[in-house]
């Protein structure tokens, strides 16, 4: 191995560190606002096909969502690799007596319990392997402490991200029906639509449904106050889904792999590679792979590059460093903390970005409560088929009992018994081998002919699960338990430090626990007359573990492979890492996305909200390099602004200021015009009021009113032009000729 | 190895796992699992064992199943009786499970033999289903009834099912 | 439902029985006459039958490059290899039956409007497609797509999809060129996409598809080696970078090789279609030629380059009009030695004519086909295709391999293909065809 020493300069006009949803969402709207990018990625490039992870996948044992993906999860080697990251592989190895178990794991697991998910370095991210649910946060989850005095509030509402929830809905194209996914004070603009019609529910829902949808639960929780809470009505309800049910995105429509995790294998699940490639037909966008990011440089006014190695696989090596006017890390958030961490320097004392401290702070996950049963003789709901969920039970993601402990949403499994005892595989084995390791065998029979394919078939088609994600808070949010830090003894195979996990559940987790199990053996036994297989005793061993002791019960968990809130949005810059536009609060010219900006994690799967605060945060680095104020003038026509309109980018013109007159005897007005005069024809726009400010896009654009505000029309080309709305040819009197004053307009990227 | 071994192979393996001879091994077949699933038992079992395991069966193949599946099963040498269930979940998972300490191999081991026995392993349809990641049914199949196990495996479903 | 024997003896009984039969002995006899169905003759092994459904590839390719009459029917008093348009040109193409606005085609004996930047350059037939897609054939530019394939002179290779009447009738006398119209079909609840099967009994073709590949042909491309046309490379516009590269409309009239050619005949004894490939000979090396006897000249391969990566698409965005890397691409899986023993007797019966420049890569054929023609097979709805994987270098190029769902198999990637109407397994089922994803709406309201 060789390390060349010559120093490698890469530039742009924006540097963004990691090609996963983010970073490919970022880099294809700044690629069409125009642009320049360099994406740094430490992993290898996105394939021309996925022949290899396929292959990969089929013929692994484990089938684990970083399964199908390099480095191998066999290998177990985070001290040699170049780009490892979490695996399940070494979680499982990180609860065993393994000596070497803490070499072999790429995260220094310190407890005391593991943090449970894993996450991709590869080109596209992590959104390989993601299931495909795309929920949207409940407008409660932004207003936690307000509400329910736990966690923090996010720094903008719901309906902030509105406009960009419907963004990120489309460029994913999310199949889902509207109808039935307004609840728990969910809202869609008026005649809203999904892009694609809902995914059929499988059978599994079918049989949960008629059994479960318009039951009211009453948990036997009491308020403070020694009243119970209100009985919710559960309904089991279609999932959006980031998958295709329509063909006309140009991919196949979904065919029920049952494999979403790890991958699809036809790609009817969208991922973020999708939106990579449109970054690149921009032609302003670049990639390097296998480019790590090792430290982000700063002086007094920002940073000032990023430092990067970049590896072959033969172990050469490579210095660079990307300098650019705007820097955009996403790189998730363990990565993304541990970039920041390792980069100490005289005006970054504690790690860049982390004047407040909080970098690295309040990791969390949605724990999941698995619970599985078995549905009596003859009632089969013929699991394994199907997306690996296509329904849930969303009722009780909120409510009054949030104050005092933990809100989930119920993810129905369509894959039976796969994950929580490795079916079919364990019941296969315990029906020849006369074990019961996975619970439907407690006669212990051992099988053979066609006594045994009756028998597995029998069981195999009554398997179901749930699993309950469960929201994480800490009881002191500014004081986190769960932390991502630096290690001091593990380094990575570029010499770089590992990160080093710190996990501890609050209470107030653990008690959405022990009401997950209640309503799981609710669900499991009273409603669906199944069997409960659950484990609801787990052992607890000795070291750091994913099960807990609560209230006399043992509880295991699972991770969901949702990693948040380890760089906070925040108001308060002494409490937070970005403000709400995830712009850094120590180096103006520095961006931080994905979900490591969320300060709560409310019960969603995080995805969507990821790609809904990109588009915005994208805006905002758009707007900062390319935005324009000018001074439309009143007495004269059509002014050009000099900014080109794409016709696909979001963007707004604003009026800042001054005032101006289309006619000096009825007085000045603001862009808005004079609502006493209505335009009459031959006036800019006829109909709007005199005097008001008028846009168009290139010289045969139809006008439109620009007013205070106003979106710019999408799908016309070329240059916007404003005007004041007068008599433009002096048809009725003086036209423009008298005309006062002028407006300041500002140009930029957005929404309304 | 020699074409009557292979044809016993295959039809002890019907005999253990119920799934009848030219479903295992069709006569016309392009994937051709059978020889590969073989050479695996042979390899994995060790040739000995291997061969002790085809000319008991051999010797008993006139025998109804149940007798076959007993003799094999329950046979006191444990060789035998854990390497025919090594080759049962063989075909029904399309992973080789290493039955005990043999070679370089050391019992419990597991391999996934390849793309194709994946794909093809049974335990799939005997759920009335398709491997997780491999499905050749058509969008909403998931929201109707599947085919019966007897159309997947020539098995009727047990009572009640 | 296996290949039986009594199903397949039906099979060796027809008028083609006697070429089949002679073809084991003597020289290939050539003939304008579509085979209805495949000729299969005992022992049924695999091997005998790949070898008579590689027989139906070439006595498919034969008659579909039959000089064709101006109606289209093949000229039986011409010999192949005589000049003219060939019996599948005829055909109706892709953008003449999915219309905008899912307007109707015209009948088939006339001729349908050109693309408006084409129009004056001349009544030639049109090229359009460029890109193929993994597995969805489009005319803009997808994700994860496979990428345009490009010339040793830096042009991409153009593609064009033609259907025969019984395909063509059937796609319009029941409404499927529209998406209103697939809806109406589907909305009766017996209703499902079961194209016509070819039939010794009824002595009947099937529904054919053929997709074809072109390369430009330039000064230093000899004509003479490639069946040649004049045609017009259109490439619709692009201005939506939501759909792909943003890249202007073009038409010229070029002269255009042929240099693939897959047919797609839907038959009884394989309601999952027969899947039949053809390429020009001087294409591409075979990945286990060792690289020093790669001499070639190659149409996709250059020799003097062997350090280059191999099977790579070009970088994006793709702009058919600027000049690209040409490709370096060989073939993944090479072909059999039965398929080459039998090319070289095909091509010495069609010597001297230009069709002796094209060689079978394979056919995939259902080893174990459906009860019908009707209903997919409930349990095996791909009929265990055999070969497993089929690629064609001009057509799959950058799918090539043997991973199940990921590398080329024209019935896996196939079956995937569905209608506009996704509601159930039997509204979404498209038989095989990717093409009724074209259809469009009329905007109608429901």
């Amino acid at each position: 191995m060789s390390t060349l020493n010559t120093q490698n300069i890469e530039t742009a006009d924006v540097i963004v560190v990691g090609a996963g949803m983010a970073g490919s969402v970022m880099a294809y709207q700044l690629g069409l606002a125009g642009l320049k990018v360099l994406v740094l990625e430490s992993g290898p490039a996105i394939p021309p096909n996925r022949s290899e992870y396929l292959e990969r996948f089929y013929t692994a044992v484990l089938k684990a969502p970083e399964a199908p993906y390099p480095p191998e999860q066999t290998e177990q080697a985070p001290a040699t690799q170049f780009a490892p990251r979490a695996t399940i592989q070494d979680l499982i190895t990180a609860g065993s007596s393994d000596p070497d178990k803490a070499q072999k794991s790429y995260l220094v697991q310190k407890g005391p319990q593991l943090f449970a998910s894993t996450y991709e370095r590869v080109g596209g991210g992590t959104m390989w392997h993601w299931m495909g649910t795309a929920l949207r946060l409940l407008p409660n989850d932004f207003r936690m402490r307000t509400l329910y005095n736990v966690g923090v509030d996010w720094p903008i509402s719901y309906d902030d991200l509105q406009a960009a929830y419907c963004r990120a809905e489309q460029e994913m194209g999310v199949s889902a029906d509207v109808a039935s996914q307004a609840y728990l004070g969910v809202t869609f603009p008026k005649g809203y639509e999904y892009s694609m019609h809902g995914i059929p529910p499988s059978l599994v829902d079918q049989h949960l449904g008629r059994n479960v949808t318009g039951t009211s639960y009453q948990s036997p929780e009491r308020a403070p106050d020694g009243k119970p809470y209100p009985a919710v009505t559960l309904n089991v309800r279609q999932t959006p889904a980031g998958r295709n049910s329509q063909s006309d995105n140009g991919r196949r429509v979904c065919a029920g792999n049952t494999s979403c995790t790890p991958i699809c294998p036809i790609q009817a699940k969208y991922d973020a590679t999708v939106t990579m490639a449109k970054a690149l037909d921009t032609g302003n966008v670049r990639i390097l792979y296998q480019a790590v990011a090792s430290q982000v440089q700063v002086d007094a006014n920002g940073v000032t590059g990023i430092d990067f190695i970049q590896y072959q696989n033969n172990g050469t090596r490579q210095n660079g460093t990307a300098q650019g006017k705007r820097y955009v890390i996403a790189a998730h958030a363990i990565e993304t903390p541990k970039l920041l961490l390792n980069s100490i320097g005289p005006h970054s004392p504690k790690g860049v970005a982390n004047s407040s401290g909080q970098v690295g702070q309040a990791l969390a996950d949605h724990p999941v409560y698995l619970a599985w049963g078995l549905m009596p003789e003859g009632k089969p709901l013929f699991p394994f088929r199907g997306p690996l969920s296509t329904s849930g039970i969303e009722d009780m993601r909120d409510g009054p009992f949030r104050s005092q402990r933990a809100a989930w949403r119920i993810e129905i499994g369509n894959e039976g018994w796969n994950w929580s005892v490795n079916d079919p595989y364990a019941s296969v084995c315990d029906f020849i081998d006369g074990t019961n390791e996975g619970g439907a065998n407690p006669g212990h029979l051992a099988l053979s002919g066609q006594a045994l394919v009756q028998q597995l078939n029998s069981v195999l088609t009554r398997q179901f699960r749930l699993g309950f994600l469960v929201e994480q808070v800490e009881k002191d949010p500014d004081n986190a338990l769960c932390r991502v830090e630096r290690s001091a003894e593990f380094t990575d195979g570029l010499g770089l430090p590992r990160p080093q996990i710190s996990y501890a559940l609050s209470d107030y987790t653990k008690e959405g626990f022990k009401q997950a199990r209640l309503a799981a053996t609710h669900i499991i036994t009273e409603l669906m007359g199944a069997t409960e297989l659950t484990n609801l005793n787990p052992d607890p061993k000795s070291g750091a573990q994913t099960v807990f002791e609560y209230d006399g019960q043992h509880y295991a968990f699972y991770g969901a492979g949702h990693l948040m809130g380890t760089y906070r949005m925040g108001s308060d810059r002494t409490r937070s890492v970005v403000d709400k536009d995830q712009r850094s609060w120590d180096h103006p010219n520095l961006f931080l996305v994905g979900d490591g900006v969320f300060p709560t994690t409310g019960t969603a799967n995080p995805t969507l909200t990821i790609t809904a605060l990109t588009f915005q945060a994208a805006d905002v680095v758009a707007s900062d390099l390319l935005k324009r104020t000018l001074q439309v003038q009143a007495n004269q026509a059509w002014q050009g602004t000099g900014m080109q309109v794409n016709g696909q980018s979001w963007q707004l013109a604003v009026c800042t200021g001054g005032q101006w007159t289309a006619n000096p005897a009825t007085g000045m007005v603001g862009a808005q015009g004079n609502p006493g005069l209505i335009a009459k024809p031959g006036y800019t726009l006829p109909g709007q009021n005199e005097g008001a400010l008028i846009g168009r896009i290139g010289d045969n654009g139809e006008p439109f009113l620009v007013g205070q505000q106003v979106q710019l029309p999408r799908g016309q080309q070329g240059e916007l032009q404003l005007c004041i709305n007068d008599d433009l040819t002096g048809r009725y009197g003086a036209g423009l000729s008298d005309n006062l004053g002028s407006l300041s307009v500002e140009v930029r990227f957005g929404t309304v | 190895m020699s074409d009557p071994n292979l044809r016993n192979f295959i039809d002890l393996s019907a005999t253990l796992t119920g799934l009848s001879a030219d479903r295992l091994a069709p006569a016309v077949d392009p994937i051709n699992l059978p020889p590969v699933f073989f050479a695996t038992a042979q390899q994995g079992m060790g040739t000995a064992a291997f061969s002790n395991l085809l000319e008991l069966y051999v010797s008993i193949k006139g025998q109804p199943p149940e007798q076959i599946a007993s003799a094999v099963l329950g046979n006191a040498d444990p060789q035998i009786a854990q390497g025919a269930r090594s080759i049962m979940k063989l075909w029904l998972l399309g992973s080789w499970y290493q039955p005990y300490d043999q070679g370089n191999a050391h019992a419990g081991d597991t391999r996934v033999l390849s793309d194709q026995a994946y794909k093809e392993s049974w335990a799939w349809k005997i759920a009335q289903s398709h491997p997780m990641g491999y499905s050749q049914y058509h969008f909403g199949y998931w929201a109707e009834q599947p085919a019966t196990l007897k159309q997947y495996t020539g098995v009727d479903a047990k009572e009640g099912q | 439902m296996k290949i039986t024997l009594k199903r397949l003896a039906c099979m060796g009984a027809s008028f083609t029985s006697a070429l089949a039969m002679a073809d084991a002995a003597s020289p290939p006899v050539l003939s304008p006459a579509i085979p209805f169905d495949v000729s299969a003759n005992p022992p049924f092994t695999l091997d005998n039958l790949q070898h008579d459904f590689d027989v139906l590839s070439w006595q498919t390719f034969v008659a579909l490059n039959w000089p064709a009459n101006p109606d289209g029917s093949a000229n039986t008093s011409a010999q192949i290899g005589a000049p003219g348009q060939t019996v599948w040109e005829s055909w109706k193409e892709s953008y003449e039956i999915f219309l905008p606005r899912g307007q109707k085609p015209v009948a088939w004996g006339q001729k349908a409007p050109l693309p408006a930047a084409c129009q004056g350059k001349g009544d030639l037939p049109v090229l359009q497609q460029m890109g193929k897609v993994a597995g969805v054939l489009d005319e803009f530019i997808q994700p994860f797509k496979t990428g345009p394939l490009v010339d040793q002179n830096g042009a991409y290779t153009r593609n064009a999809i033609m259907v025969n009447q019984p395909m063509f009738d059937d796609i319009v006398n029941n409404g499927l060129y529209s998406k209103e119209g697939q809806q109406a079909f589907m909305s009766k609840a017996d209703n499902r996409i079961a194209f016509a099967c070819g039939s010794q009994k009824a002595q009947q073709v099937g529904a054919i598809m053929v997709k074809s590949a072109w390369k430009v042909l330039d000064g230093t491309d000899n004509p003479g080696d490639f069946h040649a046309v004049d045609a017009l490379v259109y490439t619709p516009g692009n201005a939506d970078p939501d759909k792909g590269a943003v890249i202007p409309e073009s038409c010229s009239a070029q002269k255009v090789g042929l240099v693939g050619l897959h047919i797609v005949h839907k038959t009884s004894a394989a309601p999952q279609w027969v899947w039949s490939s053809f390429e020009h000979v001087r294409n591409v090396p075979e990945k286990t030629t060792p690289v020093n006897e790669r001499t070639g000249p190659y149409l996709f391969y250059d020799a003097k380059a062997s350090d280059r990566p191999v099977n790579e698409p070009p970088v994006p965005p793709w702009d058919p009009s600027k000049k690209a890397t040409p490709s370096q691409i060989v073939r993944e899986i090479p072909l059999t030695a039965a398929t080459r023993q039998l090319n070289l007797q095909w091509q010495g019966a069609l010597k001297g004519t230009v069709w002796a420049n094209y060689q079978l890569i394979s056919t995939q054929w259902p080893t174990d086909p459906a009860d019908d023609c009707q209903v997919p097979s409930p349990t095996n709805p791909l009929g265990t295709p055999a070969p497993n994987f089929l690629a064609n270098a001009t057509l799959e190029t950058y799918n090539q391999g043997t991973t199940p769902q990921a590398s080329s198999s024209c019935m896996e990637c196939h079956n995937n293909a569905t209608t506009r109407v996704t509601q159930s397994p039997r509204t979404s089922f498209a038989d095989f065809t990717f093409l009724l994803e074209r259809a469009q709406s009329t905007g109608a309201k429901e």
